[in-house]
């Protein structure tokens, strides 16, 4: 699956949505959410480290996920290796949520994976918006501006291959507009 | 006959609240006590049950609580050695597991070498319990003289322990294993109150050993966790010819909250 920043977009509103308890994501959204989480965060990565010689769409995923991990473990960069550690981690999941029956696997694990999700993406604003299991809830999240503003910065990644076109910007804070206004209704 | 009939009454009972226990979610703190507080009055009434101690004791480390789990699990301990150990082999392998999760190392170890060592003949679900508990104290531990033994047998503590060897050797970090789960204990040791470990594949690559630690510790704090976990493996690869972070893309860590991840005002 590769992303375009509108996808991004309405995959973190929704996550953000969630964390604010305002709709909890049914079961059999799970595997899809964890799903999209791992690919965004493998574009993310490859984004930072494709330059060096490769292209996305040359490499099958298995294999970019192979290159993402040997080019990381032999980088010198202790951040990025963290990063990696918790993209691995992210893999795990995806898998475990693939083999595990839907009901045994709980929002606890949703959490968690948005977690690592947003520490392999430096996307610290969906940190703040997501209370974590074990912690109170979180203070009144920023706006969902902020959060987007945050996805927006994120290292660029290579251009995806099917491309969807990318809806004018007036479109798009429409569509937020009435979202929102939705929402508040 | 009455008082038989009452204790098989109150097992079921125990057996029931186990089972509610794994299905808790965050803000079902006021159930968890309940549940805690029934096996708590259950124990006290039969303090010589040792299925009401191994509740009480995976409730605790369920919950995160590190410390009381591991008094109550010495306790379990205790009264093992004082029954004789036939009759309480399940118990015994059930203890080994607590005690890996709650890093209680040597206990763990010494309940394991009996268990290894007995020349009796056993129902195969005993075996399969024990040899389950001792290849997730193999694994967790870095022990690779337990790794090989459970290996050797065809139980599913057997397959797990051909399959993580496997993983290790093809990745070559076997010898160096032993020193990374020491190193990594040092840092999850003092906080982890349970432990699994999982082999799976990546689609159409290779394999990989999944560790997870559950912990008593908030997310906040994970991020902390992960950066002394990296450091430690720096030390152990220095000299690794894949450098020093050549776990990477074989063993993955997973550090987690507690197993039931209660609101800290839910355990209030």
């Amino acid at each position: 699956v590769k992303f375009t920043d509108v996808a991004v977009e309405d995959l973190f509103e929704d996550l953000i949505r969630l964390g604010r308890g305002e709709a909890i994501s049914p079961r059999s959204r799970v595997h899809w959410t964890i799903s999209q989480l791992y690919d965004l965060c493998e574009n993310a990565l490859s984004g930072e480290l494709i330059p060096r010689g490769y292209r996305p769409d040359q490499l099958s995923s298995t294999a970019l996920h192979e290159q993402l991990i040997t080019w990381i473990r032999s980088s010198m960069n202790d951040a990025l290796r963290r990063r990696a550690m918790m993209f691995e981690q992210l893999y795990a999941m995806k898998k475990m949520a693939a083999l595990m029956p839907v009901s045994a696997f709980a929002e606890t694990d949703m959490h968690d994976a948005i977690h690592l999700a947003a520490h392999v993406l430096g996307a610290e604003e969906i940190l703040v918006n997501f209370p974590a299991a074990g912690q109170p809830a979180a203070p009144p999240a920023p706006p969902v501006e902020q959060s987007v503003a945050t996805v927006a910065a994120l290292p660029s990644r290579a251009a995806p291959t099917t491309a969807e076109p990318r809806r004018p910007d007036a479109a798009r804070q429409r569509s937020r507009r009435e979202r929102k206004n939705k929402r508040r209704k | 006959v009455s008082g038989a009939v009452e204790a098989n009454e109150s097992a079921q009972r125990v057996a029931a609240l186990l089972n509610q226990l794994e299905k808790l979610k965050r803000d079902d703190g006021a159930r968890y006590r309940q549940i805690l507080w029934s096996i708590q009055g259950e124990q006290r009434r039969s303090p010589d049950e040792l299925f009401f101690r191994l509740a009480l004791v995976r409730t605790l480390s369920a919950a995160g609580h590190v410390e009381d789990g591991r008094r109550e699990l010495r306790g379990m301990i205790e009264l093992l050695q004082r029954k004789k150990l036939p009759l309480s082999l399940v118990y015994a392998a059930q203890a080994v597991t607590e005690a890996v999760g709650l890093g209680m190392r040597e206990q763990a170890y010494k309940f394991l070498q009996l268990l290894l060592n007995m020349q009796q003949p056993m129902e195969p679900a005993v075996l399969e319990r024990i040899h389950v508990s001792a290849v997730n104290f193999a694994v967790r531990f870095g022990d690779l003289e337990v790794l090989h033994r459970v290996a050797a047998s065809s139980t599913s503590g057997g397959v797990a322990a051909r399959t993580a060897l496997q993983i290790l050797k093809e990745a070559g970090l076997l010898e160096s294993f032993p020193a990374q789960q020491a190193a990594f204990d040092e840092v999850v040791g003092p906080v982890a109150t349970r432990f699994q470990f999982f082999p799976y594949r990546v689609d159409g690559g290779g394999l990989r050993l999944l560790l997870t630690y559950y912990t008593n510790v908030e997310r906040a704090r994970w991020v902390g966790l992960y950066d002394d976990l990296l450091a430690a493996a720096r030390k152990v690869y220095l000299a690794h010819p894949r450098g020093p972070a050549a776990f990477l893309g074989h063993v993955v860590v997973q550090i987690a909250g507690p197993y039931i991840p209660l609101t800290r005002e839910e355990l209030a």
